[in-house]
């Protein structure tokens, strides 16, 4: 089926993002087609808003609307804790536990040869300036548990390590609050690998 | 008979098949045809529909019938009673999509388990000839079976491997390669300790059934890791190990190879490299044993599977044997035979039928299939 020029152009943005496919794009763009035009108004340029009003934060490259980011503006955070992660969104989801206090580092990905990526494409020159003769005495690495987010815990503790920092994982294995009963087999196996004694 | 029991199976747009379905004997189920009949294929997805792998490596989009949108495979089993269905739905795609008494389920470890069976092939028949991968790949492929955590292990180990060879080949400083050696030496550690594990239920199965089968020949099975210094090891030996010693060992042998490794580009010691040794009255295998030998070994093994699986499952596993009677002389036949009516349920493919026993196939369901 061949669709209007401007239909086209449409449903090829919409499919250049990224979990959305040629039947997915339909949908959104019909959806936008059938609705009033305050509507696409909106989203026209709420699209626009976050590209001009967003950066990332000079300090922990998160995302950040003012000079800092909230956190890193923040003067009642702990600044002498630096929770190391991979992607902004992990920034959302550990602030939503409520149990960290002190300040945050995004990496912006995780050391992968096989995708080109090495320390020099991460933000660890920046982590090791932002450390050093700095008021942080502990770096909590939150990667994620997979074998490069690991792989990358173990390089930044090489780097860290010397500089006189205490540097912690954080605990991976059973969810909190998870039951037994339900957690998979790989999880509680690794749990009880890791398994520390109290 | 105790446990669990296959009802039926059918395929539609699997592979050759249209559409077939057929109910499964309690015993022995034949299923007999022309070469190309489609018989392998159907074992193939009932291998597939229950496990998630084959004993063939297949790409997902083929096994749906050339020029269809979607194959199905649906297999109804009771358990002590119980009755269950699992379905599987591929498209052309290669997407695929279980469930299991019609919900879905999002991961392999929910299906895994439900029927363990144990497949027996022509290609098993040269085990223990051959490159080491061969006689890691039966350990490995019913580590899988029998455990997600295995599997889980298996996937990591291998993508760690990529991702150092990567490295070695961009000649990459000892400071980058360091995490990777040791991840490498952790998960490494982790693997080997699993396969082990496994290798120490296997053994005297296999022994006792070789023996038998045999006559009388002893079988040994050492273990030779790439990162102990070169000699074989026992199994119990290794078993001895804590996890510690087995991460050091491996630590100790990537750092000793280091300038080696550069050069070929290449993990040279880890599980990845590690061999499965198989000795015949105290001689090894790859090199003195004779072809009927090597047979005998690759029933032993089969055997002990069945021993394992049934002892770690707590079920006698569905046992598939495709067209494996015309390869075994008639002793190994005839105690292939007595072990498929001691009680296992079997589906068996042949292309004769001369090669059974009357009390065989007395006992069995034969299904004769036509062309695809």
């Amino acid at each position: 089926m061949l669709y209007a020029p401007p239909i086209a152009r449409l449903l090829e943005e919409l499919e250049r993002l990224p979990g959305i496919g040629p039947k997915s794009a339909q949908r959104i763009a019909y959806y936008i087609l059938r609705s009033d035009e305050e509507v696409a108004g909106r989203l026209a340029a709420s699209l626009l808003e976050v590209k001009s009003a967003i950066h990332f934060c000079p300090r922990c490259f998160d995302f950040a609307e003012a000079e800092l980011c909230e956190v890193c503006a923040d003067p009642e955070r702990d600044t002498t804790l630096l929770c190391v992660v991979e992607e902004p969104r992990d920034v959302v989801a550990i602030e939503r536990t409520g149990e960290f206090r002190g300040l945050y580092h995004v990496l912006g990905g995780v050391i992968s040869p096989m995708d080109g990526i090495g320390p020099e494409q991460l933000r660890v020159r920046e982590l090791l300036d932002r450390v050093s003769g700095g008021s942080v005495t502990e770096v909590v690495v939150a990667t994620n548990t997979t074998v490069e987010g690991e792989t990358t815990a173990l390089y930044l503790a090489r780097m860290l390590k010397p500089l006189g920092l205490k540097v912690t994982r954080i605990a991976s294995g059973l969810p909190v609050g998870g039951d037994l009963e339900y957690a998979d087999e790989v999880t509680l196996g690794r749990a009880l690998e890791a398994r520390r004694e109290l | 008979m105790e446990g669990l029991r296959v009802v039926s199976v059918s395929l539609s747009r699997f592979r050759n098949h249209n559409e077939w379905s057929s109910e499964l004997d309690p015993g022995l189920t034949v299923l007999v045809g022309k070469n190309a009949a489609g018989k392998t294929n159907i074992l193939e997805a009932v291998m597939v529909a229950s496990t998630g792998t084959s004993f063939r490596s297949f790409v997902w989009e083929d096994l749906v019938m050339r020029g269809e949108q979607e194959a199905r495979v649906s297999i109804v089993s009771s358990r002590s009673g119980a009755p269950s269905e699992i379905d599987l739905r591929i498209t052309d795609q290669g997407y695929r999509e279980y469930s299991v008494n019609g919900s879905k389920k999002r991961t392999m470890a929910e299906i895994v388990g439900r029927i363990p069976l144990v497949s027996f092939v022509p290609e098993d028949l040269s085990m223990s000839k051959g490159a080491s991968e061969k006689r890691r790949t039966p350990l490995d492929a019913l580590g899988d079976r029998l455990s997600s955590a295995y599997s889980a292990l298996r996937v990591e180990y291998a993508r760690l491997v990529r991702q150092r060879n990567t490295l070695l080949r961009q000649g990459a400083a000892d400071r980058d390669l360091e995490p990777w050696d040791d991840m490498l030496a952790s998960v490494g550690a982790s693997l080997t300790m699993h396969r082990i594990r496994l290798l120490v239920r296997m053994k005297p199965p296999a022994v006792i059934a070789y023996e038998r089968v045999s006559g009388g020949e002893a079988l040994g099975v050492e273990y030779l890791a790439s990162w102990a210094d070169g000699s074989a090891l026992g199994v119990e030996e290794i078993a001895a190990m804590s996890r510690d010693e087995i991460e050091k060992g491996i630590g100790r042998s990537l750092k000793g190879a280091r300038e080696r490794e550069r050069d070929r580009g290449m993990t040279l010691s880890g599980p990845h490299r590690d061999d499965v040794v198989l000795s015949i009255q105290g001689h090894p295998a790859r090199a003195y044993a004779s072809q009927g030998q090597h047979r005998t070994v690759a029933l032993a093994w089969k055997m002990a599977e069945v021993d394992v699986v049934h002892e770690v499952t707590g079920v006698r596993p569905l046992l598939l044997l495709d067209d494996v009677m015309s390869e075994l002389d008639s002793r190994r036949r005839a105690e292939l035979s007595s072990y498929v009516l001691e009680g296992s349920q079997s589906i068996l493919t042949t292309t004769n039928l001369s090669y059974f026993t009357g009390e065989m196939l007395g006992a069995a369901t034969v299904v004769e299939l036509g062309h695809g």
